[in-house]
């Protein structure tokens, strides 16, 4: 049985699911209109510009390698974390046209229980979060999309964690 | 405002009309536990409804709300009901994420706010429906 309320008749009428994909359609447009919205005025960003932030985000990901070494038990939370953290260094390595660069290895997790691990990692993704609120706040048209998605990914992290 | 503007403000506040209409139909059938938080949220919803008909009244006259929106699936228990407003924490995210490379300052920090707030509702009604992951890489990406 359905409960949603029967949808008004007539050419406006939006389904939920298409609204959506239209949606999509526009952030497309949006991500293009940020490169074509500053016209010449905007130079290609410097290779640098990201690379302190790329060198944390490696970090952070080794940091959760660390610890899933350390505490296999937690290998099934804290994967989908860790690739998200790889997935965003390759995005803006990507993104400024540099190289992606290779996580590291032997890196030793903070000593402590569990839960005392996980409520560390959620700290780090509070500050992470913070750090790529500023690069967003900071950043390119172009590169701030991809900086906002990174800073909510990481605020949603912080979430699941240590819960 | 430009015409690219107001495309992207407009498609936020579209987003945000829709999840409105998704608290809404979804309320009923969640348990006494998730309707604070689902309150919370669709309060937030309002919020931002409000300040993009406030800047959109400038340039243009903001849609308003659909009489009513065809959900994508049956909203019929709190499972279903969960995941519509998961979608609907889904579509403002990726409606959002379509404002912040035209905006700057306050404006930027307007979307990119409602990003992360989508992110993390949607994370927590994930996390309530048992829906794994429940974390996105790159919210408010078209996957």
């Amino acid at each position: 049985m359905r409960s949603a309320p029967t949808p008004a008749p007539g050419p406006t009428r939006r389904v939920f699911l298409r609204t959506a994909l239209g949606l999509a359609g526009v952030g497309a447009l949006g991500a293009l209109a940020g490169c074509e919205v500053l016209g010449g005025g905007e130079l290609p960003p410097p290779p640098d510009e990201l690379a302190g932030f790329i060198t944390a985000t490696v970090a952070l990901g080794d940091r959760y390698d660390a610890v899933i070494k350390a505490l296999p038990d937690l290998a099934n939370r804290l994967e989908p974390i860790r690739n998200a953290h790889r997935a965003h260094v390759t995005a803006l390595a990507n993104a400024i046209g540099g190289p992606v660069p290779t996580p590291a290895t032997g890196r030793q997790p903070a000593p402590g229980s569990s839960a005392e691990v996980l409520a560390a990692l959620a700290e780090a993704e509070r500050a992470a979060r913070d750090e790529a609120i500023d690069a967003c706040m900071a950043g390119s048209a172009r590169l701030a999309p991809l900086l906002g998605a990174i800073a909510a990914a990481r605020a949603s992290h912080a979430e699941v964690v240590a819960a | 405002m430009t015409a690219r503007d107001t495309d992207a403000y407009a498609a936020a506040l579209a987003a945000e009309h829709m999840a409105i209409f998704a608290y809404g139909v979804a309320g009923g059938r969640l348990d006494a536990a998730d309707k604070e938080p689902a309150r919370q949220a669709e309060s937030k919803h309002r919020d931002r409804r409000d300040a993009l008909v406030t800047r959109l009244a400038a340039a243009t006259t903001p849609s308003p709300a659909e009489p009513a929106y065809e959900t994508p699936f049956p909203v019929v228990d709190r499972q279903s009901a969960l995941r519509l407003l998961i979608a609907a924490e889904d579509a403002t995210a990726l409606a959002w994420r379509g404002v912040i490379g035209l905006a700057s300052g306050e404006e930027r920090r307007l979307a990119l706010d409602a990003l992360i707030a989508a992110a993390v509702q949607a994370t927590t009604w994930r996390r309530l429906a048992g829906v794994t992951p429940t974390t996105l890489a790159f919210p408010g990406s078209p996957e």
